[in-house]
């Protein structure tokens, strides 16, 4: 083992990235199977990825079974876990895969065969919302929010409670860079018409 | 040109509702906040019915805003740990019940130990590292030095370091070393596609290696270059400070500040007269982005500070604010007029 000569000097545009770095650091002690990373990771983004889940379906329990399931199959790979870019991006990815197969799921004992997922969720969604009876006679607020589709919701979401980029997005929702901003903005205006 | 605020003055209703400066205003504002805003609606009064509806918006989605409960939180928590911890119970008391099994299973284990041990050895891997457009990457490398890997770059190695008289590593596109320095000296290496060798004990250095040149900054420490043209002659040491640039089969040294050209590895772009043709060239190397600039009078145009590097959208619009040109973008095409 040698020693390591004249470490990167920090300058103050770093600070900026701290969360980022941070997170990193979590990351490596899970992988070395840290509990409290662990458990750090849990505290920092439950909340954070129920409020997600939470715009893509509007049901409590099952967005709640999918973070659990996320957590532990984290650390049920925690050793084959490789460094990622950004720990963020690689959670709300998993977690929006492990929603949406549940979401499928739940469809098969309910009609139709299972096609391409993207297609066939918006329409269980819409379900899901129109049974939810609480979510349908809240204020206007809500109400702007609920006449734009469920893509043009997540997206705002993802864009605004969670600052991704477009590149995040698009690869997130499986669309092009040009869509994501086309999708925005006409999620934006249609709020604007709802307001 | 200091990075402050954007200007606002160019901003439509998407880049206020996602503007964090906006965002807190209108959330959780100050009276730093309030100055501020004040102060520019006072000198934009046609901007302030847009405002308004930025605001609006803000407030809308930030209603939308659920989260769980402390308890359900607790309870949450409390199911992972369960579930992460019942599979090693059952597995301990099969294990106990079958007790020929486990010898078994050892034996088992055992060979397929050592095979895969024997195998390892014998075959050494190559491993490889690769960023797309807009992507970065650090990497700890075998030997703990540390590389981070900017945008469209390549990086390969195989790892049968400790039976090597060096460490060598191949790469393509763009990186920034922090080489840790070992007890036995033993050299690090870096081969750059078009020849150029970089040979180091433990030091900190960039390597540019794209289309037609490569350039080596070096940051502290020492390094000794070898080019392709010639064994002996072909060889300079470099110290810290230095850049050294490798073109048509000739180099070039000179004595520049290396964090212009090693400020991206923290994300920032630092500009000292950088002209405006660089830096187009940089968008397209690091995002992939088609740009055709109409106005060829304005690729001399130079600018000089430091602004944050992001996404290839935020990037262009803060150049065409810099350097005061119009962007404007047709579908996969920038357009600088």
């Amino acid at each position: 083992m040698g020693d390591s000569i004249n470490f990167i000097t920090s300058r103050s545009q770093k600070a900026l990235k701290d969360s980022h770095a941070d997170d990193k650091t979590l990351w490596r002690s899970l992988a070395k199977g840290n509990n409290l990373a662990f458990s750090s990771l849990y505290n920092r983004y439950a909340n954070l990825l129920f409020n997600y889940g939470m715009n893509i379906c509007y049901d409590r329990e099952v967005v709640k079974d999918c973070i659990q399931e996320l957590f532990t199959w984290l650390w049920t790979k925690r050793n084959s876990l490789t460094d990622v870019n950004s720990v963020k991006y690689y959670l709300f990815k998993s977690f929006r895969n492990i929603l949406v197969k549940s979401i499928n799921k739940s469809r098969k004992f309910t009609d139709e065969p299972t096609d391409t997922f993207l297609g066939s969720d918006l329409t269980i969604e819409e379900k899901i919302i129109e049974s939810d009876e609480s979510y349908s006679n809240k204020s206007k607020i809500k109400s702007a929010l609920r006449k734009v589709s469920k893509r043009q919701r997540e997206i705002l979401i993802l864009r605004f409670f969670h600052g991704m980029d477009y590149t995040e997005i698009s690869s997130m929702m499986g669309i092009s860079v040009a869509s994501a901003h086309n999708l925005l903005s006409k999620s934006l205006k249609l709020m604007k018409v709802k307001i | 040109m200091s990075y402050s605020h954007p200007d606002y003055d160019k901003f439509t209703l998407e880049d206020f509702t996602f503007d964090t400066f906006f965002k807190e205003w209108v959330l959780y504002p100050t009276p730093e906040h309030d100055e501020f805003w004040m102060q520019w609606m006072k000198s934009n009064p046609s901007k302030i019915e847009l405002l308004d509806e930025a605001k609006e918006i803000v407030l809308v989605l930030n209603q939308s805003k659920v989260e769980m409960s402390p308890h359900e939180l607790k309870a949450v928590w409390g199911q992972i740990q369960e579930n992460v911890q019942l599979p090693k119970k059952t597995f301990e008391s099969q294990m106990t019940r079958k007790f020929p099994w486990r010898i078994a299973a050892g034996i088992l284990a055992f060979f397929v130990l050592t095979l895969s041990v024997f195998w390892m050895i014998s075959l050494p891997k190559k491993v490889e590292f690769a960023t797309s457009y807009g992507e970065k990457l650090e990497i700890n490398l075998p030997d703990s030095s540390r590389v981070i890997l900017n945008s469209n770059s390549k990086l390969s190695f195989y790892d049968n370091w400790e039976k090597q008289t060096s460490r060598e590593i191949m790469i393509e596109g763009e990186a920034f070393f922090s080489v840790v320095h070992k007890v036995d000296h033993q050299p690090f290496r870096v081969i750059s596609s078009k020849g150029v060798e970089i040979e180091v004990l433990g030091t900190e250095f960039n390597v540019y290696n794209r289309s037609e040149e490569t350039e080596v900054i070096l940051n502290s420490g020492l390094v000794t270059l070898s080019f392709p043209v010639q064994d002996k002659e072909g060889k300079i040491v470099m110290e810290p400070g230095d850049l050294v640039k490798f073109k048509d089969n000739k180099f070039k040294k000179e004595r520049v500040d290396t964090s212009l050209y090693t400020s991206w590895k923290d994300d920032v772009l630092n500009l000292d007269q950088t002209s405006l043709a660089e830096i187009v060239r940089m968008a397209k190397e690091n995002y992939g982005v088609m740009i055709e600039v109409q106005n060829e009078e304005a690729l001399n145009l130079t600018a000089s500070g430091s602004m944050p590097l992001s996404d290839a959208d935020s990037f262009l619009n803060q150049i065409a604010l810099i350097f005061n040109v119009e962007l404007t973008k047709e579908s996969n095409k920038y357009l600088i007029k």
